[in-house]
């Protein structure tokens, strides 16, 4: 039963995604009714939305819905008609800004959101003492600007300022809730990326002959290929974990760190196996390693978030055994 | 034991080197391969410098215009030229190849007609290797050469050619035997690129502008004269070729300079880096300079003619993993934009940029990692 719905769902979302070629908004998921799913079953519409906007490549607005709905559901007090657009930090960073008594400033981070002009925005900001908290912020003083990345079809937005005005600060346990609820879905979605250079790597390797085979049928690259399924199956398991019980976020830091390794891998591999193939534009694999080189750095990538879970570990005395058994 | 330490002769050449490129190259060039048609003509400048200064062909015999230094002297030159991403442009090809084949093995004729222009800077060759169902298994080339009145028809396709574009002329490898022939049946011609039986297309990619051409020959002609050694005898020709170019780009010494210079460039933000990262780049630091005592043993046993291509095997391999392994430290230490402001930082990042989009293609191009893994490993379990 519960195979055949998850099987419907990921096959919705599927179309959804293709039905949308410049990348899910807002209104699209309210029209597939994503927001009710996500109350009912939150790992099925997460990981199935994720995993598919990530083998698509697709760009969207779909992270701020997967991070508001969490954050609404735990209490936070923000609107989901008209939604704060969410800053997320750059690479190496844990705040976009920080918050003394009253004002917001040296605001610098990163957009999904679409909405041309949002009317605030949800930012995490550090404070004195070293936390971070989570605060909605004023627009007004706030500018946006076009990233010209590796991958422009992202359409990121950079946003700055000076100094922002505080409308509501919600407080610290929310800023780590972000953390965790972003973390999570870009987790499915490198899976979905990864899973994808994977199979263009096959199809290449079955259909392109030399030496009078195809070379998939050398050992060499058949071991760059299952280096890439092992290290996707257990990013998956990990992330397919975080959603048991309570997840803390030692587990999702573990999620996000193995499918970022997991990604690195196949666009390692993957590129090897396709040789010059692979570096062309033309190539599927252009599009999928662009978009990995962003996601597998976005909310800190493998080696970095590695550092965050020993130091989580450090602190916390115990390690989480990963297997649901956890005393 | 061989002693690595530099004779007075070569630490002159490098300060001497250095000097040229700071006076002549721009604090924020990065090479010819870009959008910016002016670069390239920064590289050609260059190269009419280096000659004036005689240090261009500095390791050519005197009579072809060269300097008759030693392979120390060439080995400096390399390192010199790639730790500042290659002013030189395409000219290395000409020079570490394709010119020493043409000593070894074109008649005089051509010698005379072919490196006096290599030694002066004033020609830009590309070679005409991989075809489209040819790449690792290069003896499979069906680019085919047809003996015509007083010369040879080209008809065929070649693919990953760089600086085909600029190129005047082309090392092509062309089929002149039966299909079945393989390596029997190949031949080195030196072909004209300007004639309209050859078309370049530019082919778009990931690793930045002009670094891949397909090259389409329908009715191409070369004259007798320009067939390089005999009719399908090319493949020892291309066997010197490849172990010429397995070991002609000094990939340790970009990644040794982008490393040392990490630390200044980051300012106060290499506090900040996990110590993790920071013994990663410690470890690629280390990395590069053992690859640079790997290309080192490779000299000395060229010197001395007693180079196992097995050894040049092995160099390569751990030349380009660095490259890679570098390219990844280098990029996790930048951040997405964690950089301070400034020129130096900005001119940084766009070299670690640059340096990690080559470095993708690096176990690709020239001879795929498991190529040279094959070659070393069959040579290591051979009886």
């Amino acid at each position: 039963m519960a195979d055949e719905l998850e099987d419907e769902v990921r096959e919705a979302t599927r179309e959804l995604i293709a039905s949308k070629p410049d990348g899910l908004v807002w209104a699209d998921l309210e029209d597939m009714g994503w927001f009710d799913l996500v109350e009912e079953s939150p790992g099925l519409a997460v990981g199935a939305l994720f995993e598919g906007l990530g083998y698509a490549a697709s760009g969207s607005e779909a992270l701020d819905a997967a991070v508001l709905v969490e954050l609404t559901a735990a209490g936070a007090e923000l609107s989901l008609d008209v939604p704060p657009a969410v800053v997320y930090y750059p690479p190496g960073r844990h705040a976009v800004g920080s918050i003394g008594s009253g004002d917001a400033s040296q605001i610098d981070g990163i957009v999904l959101a679409r909405v041309e002009e949002p009317a605030t925005f949800l930012a995490p900001l550090s404070r004195e003492d070293g936390s971070t908290t989570l605060a909605v912020l004023d627009a007004s003083g706030v500018s946006l600007e076009p990233i010209s990345g590796v991958d422009p079809s992202l359409r990121l937005r950079r946003v700055r300022a000076q100094s922002a005005r505080v409308v509501h600060d919600l407080g610290v346990e929310y800023a780590a809730l972000l953390a965790k609820a972003a973390r999570r879905a870009v987790a499915h979605e490198s899976i979905g990326l990864a899973r994808a250079i994977l199979d263009v790597a096959v199809e290449h390797v079955t259909s392109r002959k030399q030496f009078g085979r195809a070379i998939g049928t050398y050992q060499a690259v058949q071991h760059r290929l299952t280096d890439i399924e092992v290290a996707l199956g257990g990013a998956a398991a990990v992330t397919a974990l975080s959603w048991e019980g309570e997840a803390d976020s030692v587990t999702v830091l573990t999620a996000k760190s193995l499918a970022a390794t997991a990604l690195d891998t196949a666009v390692r591999n993957g590129l090897q196996v396709c040789g010059g193939m692979g570096f062309t534009e033309e190539f599927p694999l252009a599009r999928l390693v662009r978009r990995a080189l962003f996601l597998s750095a976005f909310l800190g990538g493998g080696p970095q978030l590695a550092g965050a879970v020993g130091r989580s570990i450090v602190a916390a005395g115990k390690a989480p055994r990963l297997s649901g058994f956890a005393a | 034991m061989l002693d690595f330490a530099e004779d007075e002769k070569t630490v002159q050449l490098r300060k001497q080197l250095r000097g040229l490129i700071a006076e002549s190259i721009p604090k924020d060039y990065l090479g010819a391969f870009t959008d910016d048609p002016n670069d390239h003509e920064i590289a050609k400048e260059f190269c009419r410098l280096l000659g004036e200064n005689r240090l261009f062909a500095l390791t050519w015999p005197t009579e072809w215009g060269g300097s008759a230094a030693g392979p120390w002297e060439q080995t400096a030159l390399r390192e010199e030229m790639w730790a500042f991403h290659e002013p030189r442009g395409p000219q290395y090809m000409g020079l570490n190849w394709i010119g020493p084949v043409i000593m070894r093995y074109g008649t005089r004729d051509q010698q005379e007609r072919f490196l006096p222009p290599i030694a002066r800077g004033e020609v830009d060759w590309c070679q005409g290797f991989s075809e489209p169902e040819a790449g690792s298994d290069l003896p499979a080339l069906r680019t085919r050469a047809t003996k015509v009145d007083g010369g040879w028809r080209i008809d065929g396709q070649k693919v990953w050619t760089s600086y085909a574009g600029m190129a005047s002329w082309c090392f092509l490898l062309a089929r002149t035997g039966t299909q079945e022939s393989r390596k029997d049946g190949i031949s080195v011609f030196l072909i004209e690129m300007d004639q309209p039986g050859i078309e370049v297309r530019p082919i778009p990619a990931m690793i930045g502008p002009h670094h891949i051409n397909e090259v389409y020959f329908e009715g191409a002609f070369v004259k007798d004269d320009n067939l390089l050694g005999d009719v399908n005898e090319g493949w020892k020709i291309i066997n010197e070729v490849l172990a010429l170019e397995r070991i002609g780009i000094a990939r340790y010494a970009r990644c040794e300079r982008l490393l040392a210079d990490a630390p200044a460039a980051m300012g106060e933000l290499w506090q900040e880096l996990p110590d993790s990262l920071v013994q990663r780049w410690a470890t690629a630091l280390m990395a590069s300079r053992r690859t640079k005592l790997m290309a080192y043993s490779v000299v000395a046993a060229q010197e001395q003619g007693k180079l196992d291509p097995a050894d040049a095997s092995a160099y390569r391999i751990a030349g380009t993993l660095l490259d890679q392994e570098v390219a990844e430290v280098l990029m996790d230490i930048v951040g997405g934009w964690g950089l301070g402001t400034g020129d130096h930082a900005e001119t940084f990042m766009r070299a670690v940029e640059d340096h990690w989009r080559y470095a993708q293609a690096a176990t690709v191009s020239s001879g795929t990692v498991e190529m040279n893994r094959i070659a070393l490993g069959r040579r290591m379990v051979a009886k």
